[in-house]
């Protein structure tokens, strides 16, 4: 374990991994969730808002992936790979600003 | 006497709330990864268009269509979110203490509180500005035609 300092403690880098391993799962499963509020109606208002909200959450979610060990991030990238394959393939492109 | 987290549940319940429970929401002795609650997301997106509907039924303009967009939406999600917030807190209380795996189910519920309260910052950021327009043009459409 490498520890990773912090103003007042020292934070194992596993024990970090396992949190935003946690939150990235989380995160997966608002989008899955946000998907289905969406297909209520595709032609509808509430569409674009839940669209760039669900790139936003993946954004976020690729951002602490990045911030992961290596073996914590093959093992949670394979955890999302399917639902982020099937969203790049039926909603296209992340659209997010910087 | 029941527990806090029950006294929640059944606060929720008599209220009128009925969350389906996804294995994401089971108690927290039995946690496993977090799965989506679909019934929970057609509540949240129900709601989102009766807010969308209700501004729509009094007239609000076509030009505040973005705005209203962004309401209903946010609306809706910060609705869902504080019935997951409350259920989550009491998965926490629901958890038994000085057991082998106690602070790991800790570590998932304050993860699990920590995700939730990331979504509702989002929304809470995102609705400020189209709510103050939505508010003000109420407002003003009262100035116009007092009753």
């Amino acid at each position: 374990m490498s520890p990773i300092s912090n103003d007042s403690q020292e934070i194992h880098s596993d024990h970090r991994d396992a949190l935003y391993s946690r939150i990235v799962q989380n995160n997966v499963a608002r989008i899955e969730e946000h998907l289905e509020a969406m297909q209520r109606d595709p032609h509808g208002l509430e569409f674009a808002p839940w669209k760039k909200e669900v790139d936003e959450i993946w954004k976020s979610s690729f951002e602490r992936i990045n911030q992961m060990g290596e073996y914590s991030q093959r093992s949670i990238l394979e955890s999302i790979r399917e639902t982020w394959v099937h969203y790049i393939t039926h909603y296209g492109a992340v659209d997010v600003q910087s | 006497m029941c527990s806090p987290s029950r006294r929640v549940v059944m606060f929720r319940l008599e209220s009128g709330w009925n969350i389906e429970r996804g294995s994401f929401t089971m108690p927290a002795g039995d946690r496993p990864f977090p799965i989506p609650n679909l019934a929970q997301a057609r509540q949240k997106s129900s709601m989102a268009h009766q807010i969308l509907v209700k501004f729509k039924e009094q007239g609000l303009e076509e030009n505040y269509d973005e705005d209203l967009a962004k309401l209903c939406t946010d609306l809706g999600d910060l609705w869902s979110s504080q019935l997951v917030f409350t259920e989550r807190l009491g998965d926490f209380l629901d958890i038994e203490i000085a057991q082998d795996d106690t602070w790991n189910k800790f570590g998932d519920c304050l993860a699990d509180l920590c995700s939730e309260l990331e979504h509702m910052a989002w929304h809470i950021q995102s609705v400020k500005d189209p709510i103050e327009r939505i508010a003000q043009r109420s407002y003003s459409a009262d100035d116009q035609n007092p009753s």
